[in-house]
């Protein structure tokens, strides 16, 4: 599964660590999300959308694998 | 997970401990060895136990933020400790059984000695403890 969290992210001006701060996980969480290495779970991702003010689809996109 | 789990405020004070008691453990049996001494004192015992009780609080202490990633990350090393001691346990029973009366002896006194006493648990704790750190500063960067 791919993400555009980091494009997002700094779209909105954003730090890690504030994204992380804001939806109350680690910075560590933030950085496995955006390198592609964990997927998070539907709660955390739709905290993620409603914080960037996107859809879920706009950060997540299933690869042709999935 | 974290209603079964210490604060992150203990971790610290254990690891703290753990680290102080470790050295002062070495140093006295560096200085035992020294002496020639061929038991140990009341002393390293009682270091030994504070080890131990600190190596508790710290495997069962939460991390700063305890989330869902850390979470998997607890899994994966605990999986990785399992692997190690399952084929440990694996390959010592598979070598015993394929020597002789008396290899399988010495073998068997060997693996008592180091592995089937309380240390063998908690070598697994700490390197639960050790991979679970560093993968988390891995995931720092």
């Amino acid at each position: 599964m791919k993400n555009s969290l980091k494009t997002l992210r700094v779209k909105k001006g954003v730090t890690q660590q504030e994204l992380a701060d804001s939806l109350s996980v680690s910075r560590q969480t933030i950085i496995a999300i955006e390198s592609g290495r964990f997927n998070p779970s539907t709660k955390l991702a739709l905290k993620m959308s409603a914080f960037l003010g996107c859809t879920i689809h706009d950060i997540f996109v299933l690869e042709g694998t999935d | 997970m974290n209603r079964f789990m210490f604060s992150h405020n203990v971790q610290k004070v254990a690891m703290l401990v753990l680290i102080v008691d470790m050295i002062a453990l070495l140093a006295t049996i560096l200085i035992s060895i020294l002496n020639h001494a061929t038991t140990a004192s009341i002393l390293q015992s009682s270091l030994l136990i504070v080890g131990y009780v600190s190596l508790f609080f710290c495997v069962f202490s939460c991390e700063k933020i305890e989330d869902e990633f850390i979470s998997s990350l607890r899994a994966r090393s605990i999986s990785v400790v399992a692997i190690i001691a399952f084929v440990i346990i694996i390959v010592l029973d598979i070598v015993q059984l394929l020597l002789s009366p008396t290899g399988f002896t010495v073998l068997k006194e060997w693996r008592m000695e180091h592995f089937w006493n309380g240390n063998f648990i908690a070598y697994l704790a700490a390197a639960y403890l050790i991979l679970l750190k560093i993968s988390v500063k891995h995931y720092n960067k």
